[in-house]
């Protein structure tokens, strides 16, 4: 989804985001013209791997984003990037999710140059910001002390709500499943502003709402979601840019990330979550690196 | 990321070697391999993990003093047989196992084919091995100066181990961007990714620097920078212990992984962007980039 933000922002091209599983039993209109961009990290994954062959037979050609090199996606794909991540353990993905994030990333921006909607200027502070992205990761690690005080607090909700909007958005979706898959909490990405058609009414004095308010285009909007909330009583642990006053003042709590451009934001702004996730997880008692019914591969349809 | 495991001294190498190997298969688990120095210099490597290959070397001759030993995790070439490490010269002279990633190793490779090197493998390893060979003969210099030499050759990281044949006390190592450790016992030595396969035989270890080649040769160490300078190694005392290694040091792989993501998000960059020139190449979309550029409005 980050990629589907991306490559429309940057190259200008539609793309439409879909559950292998989904995709293949639905009859999609695939083309020639068309290319399919398959992620998996194992590059096994059997319900990505049986959507690649269908949309092959269509005359798609397929891009394969994986990090096992030599798995069976790159193999069946027409071209790929591995995304080097190295060997990822741990069944929650962490690592090999800012990878692809990476990759795909560069692969909107390649292609976004070469089409020319882009300017060269934008292009190259771009690449520039992008060279910055491990160091301002490194960074966001250090709210580590302080998201493991926020996670004491909040072990024993029953449910969270994540929102976010624009590049906020699909990090308030991989916030959430982290901590469905750890903790075994029940939560829930949303886009902020679409909380008030139906996830507002779930929100009382012990809801969590985890809200990525990161200095950008929408931070004002995304200011009025949190106060929304607030009206609710629910509890805002806000994911904010270094420095920030205004949200700063409304949220419980607020956990600082260094300022980059929009469209990094995601792999700078996941990291508390994962962080946060993992905490309330170990507090719980729960097995993080193998949660329960889950596997690293999963080669079952 | 790879594990690397290297042993010389006066036990026999190959049960230090394979636990060592067990221990850092956290770090590549697509295929194992290991060299032994006996007289021959014995090359044995398997895809799979490492219990596939303990299986396979079952009735092999593992005798030998000095040995090393590779975890993969697949960067040029996919995991098979041919590409595991340990990787031989072009005189089989020379082995190296090898974890990082040499980015200039087409154009070296081109090259080495060029004045009649074959190559066995899709490695960018194998590459390094048969460069240092060829600087060794053709400037007349001992091991540890042709290593030093073609490192100087090459772009990208690594951490390597080298043996040879003609050379049965000497063990070489360097490092660049990928971790080495060396650890010092009473007339034995190790050299490891992390301290996980040397702990349990000596607490005194000596980290390499980045630019750094370590050689032991006849029970003696000496660490040179690959710009020549001869540096002193600093030795200092592991405070590992045993249970905590896997994880290098963290409670779960989780941590561990979301604490190596400034490390892996730069490797997912690594060779693809220079910004400095305004330069972004993703080498496996560049064959179809005309599809992508015209897909579908």
């Amino acid at each position: 989804m980050v990629a589907e933000y991306l490559i429309e922002d940057l190259a200008r091209i539609p793309v439409e985001v879909e559950y292998a599983s989904e995709f293949r039993y639905r009859n999609p209109i695939i083309s020639e013209d068309d290319v399919v961009i398959a992620i998996s990290q194992s590059g096994e994954t059997a319900d990505t791997l049986a959507a690649i062959e269908m949309a092959k037979e269509r005359g798609a050609t397929i891009f394969g984003v994986c990090n096992v090199v030599g798995s069976s996606i790159p193999r069946a794909t027409h071209a790929g990037s591995y995304t080097h991540a190295g060997p990822e353990i741990g069944v929650a993905s962490t690592k090999a999710f800012t990878a692809q994030v990476t990759v795909l990333t560069l692969m909107a921006l390649q292609i976004a140059n070469k089409r020319g909607t882009i300017t060269q200027s934008r292009f190259r502070a771009l690449l520039n910001e992008l060279e910055t992205i491990p160091s301002k990761v490194e960074i966001a690690l250090k709210s580590n002390d302080k998201v493991k005080e926020i996670s004491a607090l909040f072990k024993d909700s029953r449910n969270f709500l994540y929102l976010g909007r624009g590049y906020g958005f699909p990090v308030a979706l991989e916030g959430a499943l982290k901590l469905k898959e750890i903790s075994y909490i029940h939560a829930e990405g949303y886009p902020a502003a679409e909380m008030k058609h139906g996830p507002i009414a779930l929100i009382d004095e012990e809801m969590p709402v985890v809200v990525i308010a990161t200095k950008n285009s929408s931070y004002e909007k995304v200011v009025s979601n949190i106060q929304e909330v607030k009206a609710r009583k629910g509890k805002i642990i806000a994911i904010v840019t270094e420095g920030d006053v205004d949200v700063r003042k409304m949220a419980d709590y607020t956990i600082e990330i260094p300022e980059t451009d929009d469209i990094l934001v995601p792999l700078v702004s996941v990291i508390p979550l994962q962080l946060l996730s993992y905490h309330i997880a170990v507090m719980r008692g729960c097995n993080v690196d193998q949660p329960r019914n889950l596997a690293k591969s999963v080669t079952v349809e | 990321m790879c594990g690397i495991v290297a042993y010389i001294g006066y036990r026999q190498a190959y049960p230090i070697v394979i636990k060592g190997l067990q221990r850092l298969e956290y770090r590549g688990y697509d295929s194992a391999g290991v060299a032994l120095l006996n007289g021959e210099l014995s090359v044995y490597k398997k895809a799979g993990k490492v219990a596939d290959f303990t299986n396979y070397v079952s009735d092999k001759n593992l005798v030998g003093q000095v040995g090393m030993g590779h975890t993969r995790w697949a960067t040029h070439g996919e995991p098979n047989d041919r590409n595991a490490h340990p990787h031989y010269s072009e005189s089989k002279d020379l082995a190296i196992i090898h974890n990082g990633i040499i980015e200039n190793y087409a154009a070296i490779k081109q090259e080495l084919i060029n004045s009649g090197h074959t190559f066995k493998s899709d490695t960018d390893t194998e590459v390094l091995i048969h460069l240092i060979e060829e600087i060794k003969h053709k400037t007349h210099v001992a091991t540890e100066e042709a290593v030093r030499l073609a490192l100087g050759e090459v772009i990208g990281a690594y951490a390597i181990v080298v043996l040879s044949k003609s050379e049965p006390n000497k063990m070489i190592a360097a490092r660049k961007g990928s971790p080495i450790v060396v650890g010092i016992g009473k007339d034995e030595w190790f050299i490891a990714s992390d301290a996980t396969p040397i702990v349990e035989y000596t607490k005194n270890v000596a980290y390499l620097n980045d630019g750094e080649v370590a050689t032991i040769d006849n029970g003696k160490l000496t660490v040179k920078t690959i710009d020549n300078e001869t540096k002193i190694p600093f030795v200092q005392e592991l405070e590992l212990k045993l249970e905590a290694i896997e994880k290098g040091g963290y409670d779960h792989f989780m941590m561990k992984e979301i604490y190596e993501q400034p490390r892996s998000i730069w490797d997912s960059m690594r060779g693809r962007i220079d910004a400095d020139k305004g330069r972004l190449r993703l080498g496996g979309i560049s064959e179809f980039e005309n599809k992508l550029i015209n897909a579908k409005e």
